[in-house]
């Protein structure tokens, strides 16, 4: 059973509105279905490649341009495989791949930005992180934990933000 | 008794089930639509949530800040914007209807609301603004009157959202029915759809609901996705209306 109401009389309005032009004053829809439409496979495959290519592209970005970039690609992929998928029972082999490729990009990306959040909230509020913190960015980069957050605008006081 | 109850829930599950068939089988014929027209489905979609918020933006801009005559500026501009939105979706809606039918869509059906009965559809979307803003108004003045009366003012708004979706639902199909049958006046086109959505708000509304997660995932991608979720949405709300019109739900 694929339909909601299965018995299509049982709302009276079904026989008023109908196709008929006897019955109803605006007479024949104007939109028929067209004889020469068949519906095409490959469109669902292409579709589907493509999805893949971006989710591929996403997974990439997560490299070079981590966070933003491959999650706004990473949900392009999905939603593009989904709709690849057409009439059909299940979804192509690229179809696939992209709902793979993208929802793994969606995950790294946004475990990410969790860790991103985490990191500047212990920076701010709890001092044994920050001196932890401090030392390596002062061999790594010659500046302080300290000099960073003034640039960026924050204050690592009792955890208010300039 | 338990016989009965149980009865009861197997009646409950075969109709979550059946509506969720409904919707399944509704989006995979609008997928199937829109496969390899996805450039003027999105496209003309793209296009139309554009306008829209080129519209909003203007309507933020016009508007001074508060007091009553904000609020009744407000409530003219919004069912000005939703007369001109009108228009421009009755073009998205002929296109998903051709694709739906198997015909070939042009961009230049886009704007088929300015040349084809405008002045019924400016009729039909008026009516239907006015109602909205008529909804939402009783939360607004409470809210001019006495800003700190948050329960009531969120109740109000509440039923007022309610009271909206409940007309959405049931004039959904309004611009489809004037697409199929541009002879109809707006009263009888209004009357038509009130009439054709008997007994069928629910799986309408199961339908819009199951496209919560790809409007979620649209957020993620700061609102890229939602070209393309707005077109598979758009064309499986046409392939609804066709199951309506042809009686097949």
């Amino acid at each position: 059973m694929n339909s909601y109401y299965t018995d299509p009389h049982q709302n009276p309005y079904w026989q008023k509105l109908n196709r008929d032009p006897s019955e109803n004053n605006s007479g024949q829809g104007t939109f028929e279905q067209d004889p020469n439409w068949h519906p095409q496979p490959e469109y669902g495959r292409q579709l589907g490649r493509t999805a893949a290519l971006i989710g591929v592209f996403s997974i990439g970005t997560t490299i070079f341009f981590p966070i933003f970039v491959p999650i706004i690609f990473g949900s392009i992929a999905i939603v593009l495989a989904i709709i690849s998928k057409g009439k059909q029972e299940s979804f192509t082999h690229g179809a696939r791949q992209a709902m793979m490729f993208g929802t793994i990009s969606l995950v790294i990306n946004f475990l990410l930005l969790a860790a991103c959040i985490v990191f500047v909230y212990l920076l701010l509020h709890d001092a044994a992180f920050r001196t932890y913190a401090d030392t390596i960015v002062q061999q790594l980069y010659g500046y302080s934990v300290e000099d960073l957050l003034q640039q960026l605008g924050l204050t690592p006081s009792t955890g208010g933000i300039l | 008794m338990e016989t009965f109850t149980g009865t009861n829930d197997l009646s409950r599950r075969r109709k979550r089930l059946s509506l969720h068939a409904l919707s399944a089988d509704c989006k995979a014929e609008g997928r199937n639509a829109i496969l390899g027209h996805l450039g003027i489905a999105a496209g003309g979609g793209a296009a139309f949530l554009l306008v829209l918020l080129l519209l909003e933006l203007l309507l933020q801009g016009a508007l001074p800040s508060s007091g009553v005559a904000a609020i009744l500026l407000s409530a003219l501009m919004s069912i000005l914007v939703s007369i001109l939105a009108g228009i421009f979706r009755y073009g998205v809606i002929c296109i998903h209807v051709k694709l739906q039918y198997g015909q070939e869509a042009q961009p230049s059906d886009l704007l088929l609301g300015f040349f084809e009965s405008p002045d019924t559809i400016v009729r039909i979307t008026a009516v239907l603004a006015a109602l909205q803003t008529f909804f939402l108004l009783p939360a607004q003045i409470v809210n001019l009157r006495n800003p700190q009366s948050d329960v009531l003012f969120w109740s109000l708004m509440a039923l007022g959202l309610i009271a909206g979706l409940y007309l959405d639902l049931t004039f959904y199909p309004a611009l489809y029915l004037l697409l199929d049958y541009p002879d109809l006046s707006a009263k009888e086109v209004l009357q038509k759809s009130r009439k054709l959505m008997k007994k069928h708000r629910l799986p309408l509304l199961y339908l819009e609901l199951s496209f919560l997660p790809l409007w979620l995932l649209s957020v993620c991608s700061f609102g890229f996705a939602a070209f393309w979720v707005y077109a598979y949405r758009n064309a499986a709300l046409a392939a609804f209306y066709r199951r309506l019109i042809d009686h097949t739900i």
